[in-house]
């Protein structure tokens, strides 16, 4: 690795180098110079293009008159402007019609590997760079995309830019950022029956709320993450920004390294041989220190479920809608009001129970094999249908999760039981491609923001786990998976 | 690319209310292919600038600072706390800078607002809200001047202020970091080099594809 001691301490005349965390050790191995004010030039080893953010990147960069420095190591995809429709081509939504020949028409200009509406690969771009191997442990990956710290579950650091950052690293392969404070989370213990990953998620963010790392970057340590699959990982690492950190991150193990293995970007033979070794040492030295620490137990957990406009509006799905005097201070109690008042809910009542117009499973945070897994397995084990007073998405990440899931049958337990099985994409976590939620509705959902606005003019969301979305579903309310 | 910095003498617009977010600065209705060939400038602030919040009918709002015809050529803003929060767009101090204003000066920012200004060549300052309030009072031509990280009220003691030592640099040569980043070609040449040898893995996709 290069630069890798790149903090030493004078002891007995020798150097002798500081313990380091692993943030440290992969931003010093990728340090190309140091700038001033604190500023380092660091080198981007994959960077990630969307639909929705590319064509304007491109733009940028053809205004400057600028050829991209290293076309191979950047990979697009269509994912944020396609729709999920059935049968959808491009031209099935205005948003796609308009940005995917942009976007077309630059990668092919560049030489850069884009996975188009059609491609067998296509799929929502955190879903896909760990899918085809293009995320690797040690890598630094960039994306103009906030949720790109899911990436960090491969032991990558990963995090989300802006557009002119975008054009930047097409010009050079590079990104100019200071070393940010670093932030400790450990997930102590092992998680009860029906109970995910995205609980673990939702109720960090209950207890430390979202300025829990603002301006940090996070390693996850802990028995809970060693546990975890890598699909799991994927989802506590892709709702660290909702934590106020850009970068969220987790040690490569055994678990990576099979993920890893003989997926179609990943190394082959001399070159998976050394890379291995240099993933081995992947970790953060024992006396590494900390600018911040926040632990959590996982044993205790029940599953979680938002019930206001910002993802640590977030309670325990047997629990109810806090009151005024639960809150902290009166500005608090003022903002739970006001989240209350949008999504017309009452404080004290049980958030359970609940009716609800719509479920949407899918988006970057849980739509991979795993979470149609455990959601068809709750759709399969009820034996129930979705409501007629319920309109229930089940979205894909990738073409290759859409694949395997129908493969095992998935998409017929989902169609058999009144869901819709779609083509993937982002859809309905964003809404910027016609796909979203009605004025007044409310949905639960499996994605990871629950804004004013979000899922469509005066959405309301509740986030929750794939389990949670598909009882819920069922049912028609809000409903505590583990009763299925 | 941004002109460089010089130093500028200007009134200052005050429009302190605060939490002024980036929705309000570009509002999102305006920006997904809906200008009809008007540019980002012309709805800058549309809620604020325009009677009833609605560009398209284009009638000023005199009640607003920004409409004030005697600082149509004011080249700093001063405004209220948590100015350019929300939303990550570039657009909002693209449009600020297109309005002609070179120095915003605010008791705080919005992060990413605050990071974007730099590329956009404008200048951010942080000051105390009190200062703030007092410099609208005023009413005075203020002189910036970068290098020596002031600004004097005209007839007034100068007041420092704080800049990062690299966006200061940046500010004053007219270069943003995409313009920094391009000028260490040679050190990036250098550094990839040395790593295809030393972790090839990360560049067999150039042989791959």
């Amino acid at each position: 690795m290069i630069n890798q001691c790149n903090r030493a301490t004078l002891t007995q005349g020798r150097m002798v180098p500081l313990p380091e965390t692993l943030i440290d050790r992969i931003w010093g191995a990728h340090v190309v110079s140091s700038l001033p004010g604190g500023y380092d030039l660091l080198h981007v080893d994959r960077h990630l293009v969307h639909d929705l953010g590319g064509p304007f990147a491109f733009a940028g960069l053809e205004q400057r008159s600028l050829p991209m420095q290293s076309p191979a190591l950047t990979f697009a995809t269509a994912d944020h402007c396609v729709s999920s429709a059935p049968g959808r081509t491009e031209s099935t939504n205005p948003s796609a019609k308009a940005l995917l020949p942009l976007l077309r028409r630059s990668c092919a200009g560049t030489g850069v590997t884009l996975f188009d509406i059609d491609s067998v690969d296509q799929g929502i771009v955190h879903v896909i760079a760990p899918e085809l191997g293009i995320t690797l442990p040690g890598s630094t990956v960039l994306c103009g995309d906030s949720h790109t710290c899911t990436n960090g579950a491969l032991g990558a650091l990963a995090w989300g830019i802006g557009t002119s950052e975008v054009v930047l690293v097409l010009a050079t392969q590079c990104i100019i950022e200071r070393r940010p404070p670093q932030c400790r989370v450990e997930l102590a213990g092992m998680l009860p029956d029906g109970v995910y990953a995205k609980d673990v998620s939702l109720a960090l963010l209950a207890r430390y709320g979202t300025e829990a790392a603002a301006g940090f970057a996070v390693e996850y340590v802990g028995t809970a993450v060693r546990a975890m699959s890598m699909e799991e990982r994927m989802t506590v690492c892709n709702l660290t920004v909702e934590l106020g950190a850009k970068i969220g991150l987790m040690a490569p193990d055994e678990t990576t390294i099979d993920y890893v293995r003989g997926r179609r970007y990943a190394p082959t033979g001399a070159d998976w041989d050394e890379a291995i070794l240099a993933w081995s040492q992947l970790r953060s030295d024992d006396g590494a220190t900390w600018d911040r620490e926040l632990h959590l137990d996982v044993d205790v957990l029940a599953p979680q479920v938002s019930w206001g406009t910002t993802p640590a509006h977030t309670i325990a799905i047997d629990a109810n809608i806090p009151v005024r005097t639960d809150a902290a201070d009166a500005a608090e109690a003022d903002s739970w009001e006001r989240a209350l008042d949008y999504v017309g809910l009452a404080p004290g009542d049980p958030i359970a129970g609940t009716p609800i117009d719509r479920v949407f499973i899918g988006s970057c945070a849980n739509s991979r094999l795993s979470d149609l897994q455990v959601a068809a397995a709750i759709v399969e084990a009820a034996g129930r249908r979705v409501p007629t007073s319920v309109t229930a998405w089940v979205v894909p990440g990738s073409q290759q999760v859409k694949r395997a899931a129908e493969e095992l049958g998935l998409h017929d337990i989902f169609r058999g039981a009144g869901f819709e099985w779609r083509e993937p994409g982002c859809s309905q976590c964003l809404a910027t491609n016609e796909e979203y939620i009605g004025p007044g509705e409310r949905c639960l959902s499996t994605s990871n923001r629950n804004f004013v606005g979000r899922q469509g003019p005066r959405s309301r969301t509740h986030l929750a786990s794939p389990a949670t979305a598909a009882a819920s579903a069922l049912a028609g309310v809000i409903t505590d998976p583990r009763t299925v | 690319m941004p002109e460089p910095f010089q130093i500028v003498c200007s009134r200052a617009v005050p429009l302190l209310v605060p939490d002024i977010d980036t929705d309000v600065i570009t509002p999102m209705r305006r920006m997904g292919g809906g200008l009809g060939g008007r540019g980002l400038d012309y709805y800058a602030f549309e809620s604020l600038r325009y009677i009833g919040g609605d560009g398209d009918r284009g009638e000023p709002n005199p009640a607003c600072p920004l409409n004030d015809p005697e600082l149509t050529l004011a080249q700093v803003l001063l405004a209220g706390a948590n100015f350019g929060s929300g939303s990550s767009r570039e657009t909002a101090p693209m449009a600020i800078a297109m309005l002609g204003f070179r120095v915003l000066i605010a008791p705080s920012f919005g992060d990413i607002f605050y990071a974007n200004c730099f590329q956009q060549g404008l200048l951010p300052i942080v000051l105390p809200e009190t200062t703030v309030a007092e410099l609208a009072c005023w009413q005075v031509e203020l002189q910036v001047d970068l290098s020596e990280q002031t600004i004097t009220p005209i007839g007034a003691e100068s007041i420092p202020f704080e800049v990062n030592p690299l966006r200061k640099v940046c500010l004053l040569e007219g270069v943003d970091f995409i313009g920094l980043a391009v000028a260490r070609s040679d050190d990036i040449d250098r550094y990839q080099l040395r790593a295809r040898r030393e972790t090839p893995w990360i560049f067999a996709v150039e042989n791959a594809s």
